[in-house]
């Protein structure tokens, strides 16, 4: 269940940041590397906000810096 | 009568009727009549004449989005004051050149953001709104108790020109000193006087047809001259129930809008290009009749995305949409705004519109730039001569630095002649980003770009980096550097290095 979830937002990184999911490494720093700014942060949050049924809290997702870090997010989020 | 005495009417006539509605976060939703907000507005002048705010005293006013923010900047023209929006985002060498420039006699902002604002309000009256009542703060009992933050070791710019050490420069009507940055590197305080907003509600009032419009959210900063002008100025002087909101998250955006029955939504392109994503996937149209952008580029593709989220079933050439609900794109700066703004029922897509009643314009010859004149342009940059005399020409000419073609009376932006560029609305300074990060011990020069919409910097390290005292600085260093210096949207999201 908890991969599953995990994947899930990995394919979320993926298609929101147009980039291959196999370079999404869990090292991989979401802003500095991706380009993630905050109006497409707000969109990839509520891209999982819909796919997992849950409700992100803003201000916690701000402090996270890497994919893996939102994927632990993600995955307590959903009570896996 | 006066701005503020304007104000004042037009909410005391709305008397028991919505002026703010303040819905938070989502969870808490406070409401302002008209009668709330005179009552506000008046206490609030009661206090800033109790601490001596009067004629042309100079106020720093960082403050959220707020009706407090609407009724302090009322209070303020009230008292004859004249107040300078600040930023919250802005980090030291962006606050300490302002309020060098501005030198205020007095400091407004809320407990949260003390901390922040208080290595600059030596010797200045600190002012904490707490959402009712103002609150002066003792600066030497809060410094004594927040040893952190000294003054010393502030960064400083060093590209500044020579500043007349005048203080009085303040020409008649001036009601406001709002920074902004024209590609000199440091920021520039233009002096916007009062009848420089009404023209600008007026001219805005009539190309949105506001009187069709009853309720509108609020997300543009307040403190920016584009959320000044319509969401402070035009739902208080035309009737319309401003809703604020703080967040941006897409899903509760648009549960406001439903919630609410908002059908005006002033934003930058960003925000609906967001809004559009998010309703494609959640198959429900962006439920406003009227959308206006302004702030940054709305590209065409934007634009048509956004038609079509608004209901529009066919957006190959229709400014209009099936739905009836409509996207109005405009233009404007600091120095004028709206200078340009497409009107109901005559928008074109992939421009910015036609000039705004009451502005002299044209192209310049040589490059296209646009030059604009009127009462409804600005009054200088405040003790910054020459800065001003390039921006505004002997014949009073407001130089844009954009350059824009012109089909049949609509203009269209084609690229900027300064080196600035927007992001997600805010303008970013590239001559800043390399002198602040040329302050680096370990940095000779960098070479700052945005293209495809992403802020670049290329930076020369100096030689002997690699020295006794320090070894070769890392892109994740320099952005660590930039990030104590500069608001976060300035910072690039790609810094390569280069040896000299």
């Amino acid at each position: 269940m908890a991969v599953n979830i995990r994947e899930k937002v990995r394919s979320v990184f993926a298609e929101v940041c147009k980039v291959d999911i196999e370079h999404l490494d869990d090292e991989v720093r979401v802003r500095e590397e991706l380009g993630i700014d905050s109006i497409l942060g707000l969109q990839l949050l509520a891209r999982c906000e819909v796919i997992l049924g849950i409700e992100v809290d803003e201000a916690a997702c701000a402090e996270l810096e890497t994919v893996g870090q939102f994927l632990d997010y993600f995955e307590s989020a959903s009570g896996s | 009568m006066s701005l503020a005495d304007e104000v004042l009417a037009k909410a005391s006539a709305r008397a028991a009727k919505n002026v703010f509605v303040d819905v938070g976060t989502g969870k808490e939703r406070v409401v302002y009549s008209g009668n709330d907000f005179v009552q506000m507005s008046q206490r609030i002048v009661r206090a800033l004449e109790k601490e001596g705010v009067g004629y042309r005293s100079r106020v720093t006013v960082a403050l959220r989005n707020s009706a407090t923010f609407a009724a302090t900047v009322t209070a303020l023209l009230k008292c004859g004051a004249v107040f300078a929006p600040m930023k919250l985002e802005y980090r030291a060498v962006e606050l300490t050149e302002m309020f060098r420039d501005l030198d205020p006699d007095f400091v407004i902002t809320e407990a949260e953001h003390l901390e922040s604002i208080w290595p600059y309000c030596d010797g200045r009256v600190v002012l904490v709104c707490d959402g009712v009542e103002l609150h002066r703060v003792d600066y030497d009992q809060h410094a004594r108790a927040s040893p952190l933050y000294s003054r010393e070791g502030l960064a400083e710019l060093s590209l500044l020109s020579p500043r007349p050490s005048d203080m009085s420069g303040l020409p008649p009507g001036v009601a406001s000193i709002n920074f902004t940055y024209r590609g000199h590197g440091y920021p520039l305080g233009a002096m916007i006087a009062s009848e420089q907003y009404r023209i600008g509600t007026k001219a805005l009032a009539e190309c949105i047809d506001a009187d069709r419009c009853h309720t509108m959210l609020v997300l543009l900063p307040m403190t920016h001259i584009y959320g000044l002008v319509a969401c402070l100025f035009l739902p208080l002087l035309h009737d319309i129930t401003a809703v604020l909101t703080h967040t941006l998250h897409p899903r509760r955006l648009l549960q406001t809008i439903r919630d609410e029955s908002i059908d005006f939504l002033p934003a930058v392109p960003e925000i609906g290009e967001l809004l559009a994503k998010t309703q494609t996937c959640e198959d429900s149209r962006i439920g406003v009749d009227l959308f206006v952008t302004g702030g940054s580029r709305l590209t065409e593709d934007c634009h048509r995305r956004i038609l079509a989220s608004l209901g529009c079933t066919d957006a190959s050439d229709a400014s209009q949409t099936t739905s009836g609900a409509e996207l109005l794109n405009g233009y404007g700066l600091t120095e004028v705004t709206p200078a340009t703004l497409n009107r109901r029922g005559d928008a074109r897509i992939g421009t910015e519109g036609t000039v705004v009643h009451g502005l002299e314009w044209k192209l310049s010859d040589t490059d296209g730039e646009l030059l604009l004149r009127g009462p409804g342009v600005f009054r200088g940059y405040y003790r910054r001569p020459r800065e001003t005399n390039e921006a505004l020409d002997p014949e009073g000419w407001l130089h844009t630095g954009d350059i824009f073609s012109v089909n049949q009376g609509h203009l269209r932006f084609v690229r900027e002649l300064k080196p600035t560029c927007k992001i997600n609305g805010l303008m970013v300074d590239l001559q800043e980003l390399r002198a602040v990060l040329s302050g680096h011990d370990r940095v000779e020069d960098a070479h700052i770009a945005f293209r495809d919409g992403k802020l670049r910097a290329v930076v020369e390290l100096s030689e002997g980096h690699s020295g006794a005292n320090g070894s070769r600085p890392s892109g994740d260093c320099l952005r660590a550097f930039l990030k104590e210096r500069l608001a976060s949207y300035k910072i690039p999201q790609s810094i390569e290095l280069s040896d000299r």
